[in-house]
């Protein structure tokens, strides 16, 4: 699964995503859709962090203990997720952005957390973290 | 186990597809990571709902003060304190003493009144200050405040019932 050519496609939906939000941007002269690749960027860290917080799995029995970690990992990833989709539906009710820039960033952002999913499901080496 | 998703297919030969769809009863398995997942959406929309209607009121006429955002922080005070209690202290009977239930049941309350009196606050709000004077568009923002502390409290419960149900499923495991 993990070869060659899903390393290209996975760039190159990578790259139509930021191409996306960076028109979104440019063609109506706001920067201000920028921030979601931001939150995209940011959102499976927490997970990723919590998730090697949250001890061994091998003490299987033992590990509802250690789980608030894992939960607040998750919990902070989806909140990263639902600000991404949101930021630009204010931005766009505020009328600092147009709609149909709010409807490129949004799935600009969309295409390019998928492809960071999608790497770190394909190329895991322990788990599916995200 | 989930983990073992995408090696799977040297095991099932009915599988067409080269993606491995999920079935329900993995969903039934990641239930708690579902829960925490859902609870966090909640949330965020709740708070977004909240943003939007400050960054209107703030664009267009001042009307939202300071008084508007502390159901919201009490709502969130509330979910923090009762989200961070451990669940089985709640029942621990003469074990550990009958002071730690009590204290526990007592933050609990804490937590809840808290919860229940933001949202009340904000149907107070919502009513005092915008349905009464009569002013039109001004509703839209009391009505996103009491959305806003509804998903706060509704994320809550999706919080507290994926962790509760885990804990039983590992007790019958156990």
């Amino acid at each position: 699964m993990a070869g060659l050519k899903s390393i290209i496609a996975l760039a190159f939906v990578l790259a139509c995503g930021f191409l996306l939000v960076i028109l979104s941007g440019a063609l109506y002269q706001t920067w201000w859709t920028l921030f979601v690749v931001a939150t995209y960027v940011l959102a499976p860290l927490p997970n990723f962090i919590f998730s090697k917080c949250s001890g061994n799995d091998d003490y299987y029995l033992s590990s509802n203990t250690n789980n608030g970690f894992k939960d607040f990992g998750q919990f902070l990833t989806s909140i990263f997720i639902v600000t991404g989709v949101c930021l630009p539906v204010v931005l766009a009710h505020a009328s600092v952005i147009s709609v149909p820039a709010m409807f490129m960033s949004i799935g600009g952002g969309a295409l390019v957390y998928s492809t960071i999913i999608a790497y770190s499901t394909f190329f895991a080496n322990e788990g599916d973290d995200f | 186990m989930p983990r073992n998703n995408y090696y799977s297919s040297d095991y099932d030969n009915r599988r067409i597809c080269l993606f491995p769809f999920p079935s329900f009863t993995q969903f039934i398995e990641r239930k708690r990571d579902l829960g925490v997942y859902v609870s966090g959406c909640l949330f965020a929309l709740g708070w977004w709902f909240f943003i939007d209607a400050v960054v209107l009121s703030s664009s267009t006429d001042n009307v939202m003060g300071f008084e508007d955002w502390i159901c919201g922080i009490s709502s969130t005070l509330g979910m923090l304190i009762v989200n961070s209690i451990d669940k089985t202290r709640l029942t621990t009977d003469s074990f550990y003493g009958n002071s730690v239930a009590t204290k526990a049941r007592f933050l609990l309350f804490l937590g809840f009144a808290l919860m229940a009196g933001g949202l009340a606050g904000s149907v107070t709000i919502l009513i005092l200050k915008h349905v009464v004077p009569e002013v039109g568009p001004n509703l839209n923002f009391g009505i996103e405040e009491v959305v806003q502390n509804v998903a706060i409290m509704l994320s809550s419960v999706v919080l507290w019932i994926a962790q509760n149900s885990e804990s039983e499923y590992n007790y019958n495991y156990l």
